[in-house]
């Protein structure tokens, strides 16, 4: 009788301790779930949904619509596997220069978006000029630089949809012209 | 059909077999019979067997193994146990046997031929001979079903005629019978599904990405016994039911042995423990299904195994009374080393199981 009982407890413990391996594995693949979920899978900036989502709660910031000049043309001349690093290389520029509460995120292709926070038009030209400054350099020998239009709140508008699409709009003012500078009004 | 069964647990064994041949000639009911058959004990000496069995009986129309224990309705005999059947009607046994060269070709076109018959098979123990039968492979649904004779210190064999079969399979094939059986199980299944990484034959190597043998390592704390482990055994999980395995060896950081294979299609495995209680209530239910399934039972096969007689221990003798209350019939068997029933068509060799075989001639 006492061997069965020793038994039932090992038995026992083989069971809880392969439990406990799959609630770690769950919880392991809750994370990825999670992070899939909020974060663009290639640079692991915030995608386009969870953006907006963080954004809702901001009161003062300067939105950026931020467009890679010529990658198209990288792409194409050096393959998939260098547009991709482009891509990442470029979110962890971004990343590196905008500190603290900003939120940076991918919006897909070679768009990107950052919120500025407590930044309005006086102050963001100084930002922006060193930002193509840098972008340019990193990317001298790929041709690449950016076109950047920028939106803000409160003072464009207070309602994001419309920040947005004034930001937009900005940048493509700046590709159609000149390409390699920004917008802001 | 009519069946009697006799025993003798007399040690010399040619007094064992007269004694039989004694009682089966003053029982009224039976005044002939077509079949015998003998399931005698390992410590007989063998090269005897077919000898006295051919001088007191008189006979060739009989198959007789070797066993450690077998069984006499609600008796558990140790010495010598046999089975005699006269049919009434059209029944019919034919004897055929078949060595491990011809598992592969005359043993599967057998079992093609006969697919609508019971054929009830006695395999000598031996790995790769059952491994060959249970991995042969059918398009269509077969019919197998019996038990692995036990085998202890080399001795563990079959006699017919003038042949002693140590290596080898014999299947009395029933015609004009109708039958049903039973594989009964009762093992309780516990905690969740553990993927099988690498098995080959009968040995387990990996289990969820780790040696198979940790597994043994937690079971064995403050164990000494692998027979212990009996009480746990592993399930191999299929679609409707489970296949449970018997350890028999461990090689550490290496392996886990059992006395049953894992084939290509067992993915998954699942720990499990014996209850005595549920073990007997299982035997029950299947027992009262099988009533339910073949009506007027004549005679009832039971194949049991060594490592559920472990576990029974005294409750083992509680099994026989159920199943002889419930099927009302006369009932032969022994403790084998392994069970081996058809399912579809798929022959399958089961551990710990008790496999009922009701049979009633057409």
């Amino acid at each position: 009788m006492l061997n069965e009982q020793t038994l039932l407890l090992n038995v026992i413990e083989i069971i809880t301790s392969k439990y406990n391996e799959i609630l770690e594995e769950n919880k392991f693949l809750v994370k990825k779930l999670k992070e899939k979920a909020l974060y663009d899978t290639l640079t692991h900036l915030l995608n386009r949904d969870e953006f907006f989502n963080r954004l809702k709660t901001k009161k003062n910031f300067c939105l950026l619509f931020i467009d890679l000049d010529n990658f198209k043309e990288a792409n194409d001349t050096y393959g998939h596997e260098i547009g991709d690093k482009i891509l990442i290389e470029f979110a962890n520029l971004l990343k590196n220069f905008f500190k603290g509460k900003d939120l940076i995120g991918r919006i897909g292709g070679d768009e990107f978006i950052v919120a500025v926070m407590d930044c309005n038009k006086n102050n963001i030209k100084s930002i922006l000029k060193n930002l193509l400054l840098e972008i340019k350099n990193h990317f001298k020998s790929y041709n690449i630089t950016a076109s950047i239009g920028a939106g803000f709140y409160p003072d464009d508008n207070k309602n994001i949809e419309t920040i947005i699409k004034i930001a937009d709009e900005r940048m493509y003012k700046v590709k159609k012209s000149t390409k390699n500078g920004f917008c802001i009004e | 059909m009519i069946a009697r069964i006799y025993s003798s647990e007399n040690s010399i064994l040619k007094f064992a077999l007269e004694e039989i041949y004694n009682k089966i000639n003053q029982d009224l009911f039976i005044n002939s019979y077509d079949f015998i058959i003998f399931a005698i004990n390992l410590n007989y000496p063998y090269e005897d067997i077919n000898k006295d069995i051919k001088k007191i009986f008189k006979t060739n129309n009989y198959l007789a193994f070797n066993v450690q224990n077998s069984f006499n309705n609600t008796k558990i005999v140790n010495g010598v146990s046999a089975l005699f059947i006269k049919f009434e009607n059209k029944g019919k046994i034919n004897l055929y046997t078949f060595y491990e060269e011809e598992i592969d070709n005359k043993f599967k076109d057998f079992l093609k031929e006969k697919k609508d018959n019971l054929n009830l098979i006695f395999s000598t123990y031996d790995v790769n001979l059952i491994n060959k039968i249970t991995n042969l492979e059918f398009d269509e649904e077969i019919n197998l079903t019996g038990g692995v004779i036990p085998k202890i210190e080399d001795i563990g064999f079959i006699y017919l005629n003038e042949k002693i079969i140590k290596k080898g399979i014999v299947v009395l094939n029933f015609e004009n019978v109708e039958y049903k059986n039973k594989v009964i199980t009762g093992y309780i299944p516990m905690g969740p599904d553990s993927k099988i990484n690498v098995a080959k034959d009968n040995k387990l190597y990996v289990v969820d990405y780790k040696d198979a043998s940790l597994i043994t390592n937690t079971m064995l704390k403050d164990l000494d016994n692998i027979t212990d482990l009996w009480y746990a055994p592993i399930l191999i999980k299929r679609e409707n039911f489970y296949i449970p395995r018997t350890f028999k060896d461990i090689k550490e950081n290496f392996y886990i042995e059992f006395f049953g294979n894992f084939k290509t299609n067992d993915n998954y495995i699942q720990m499990s423990f014996a209850n005595k209680e549920i073990l007997l209530k299982e035997d029950e239910k299947e027992a009262k299904k099988l009533k339910e399934e073949l009506k007027n039972i004549e005679l009832v096969f039971d194949f049991s195994c060594v490592a559920r007689e472990y576990i029974l221990k005294d409750k083992k003798i509680e099994e026989q009374y159920i199943f002889a209350k419930t099927l009302n019939a006369p009932l032969f068997g022994y403790f084998t080393f392994g069970e081996i029933q058809s399912i579809k068509n798929e022959i399958i060799n089961f551990n710990q199981t008790t496999l009922l075989i009701g049979v009633r001639e057409c």
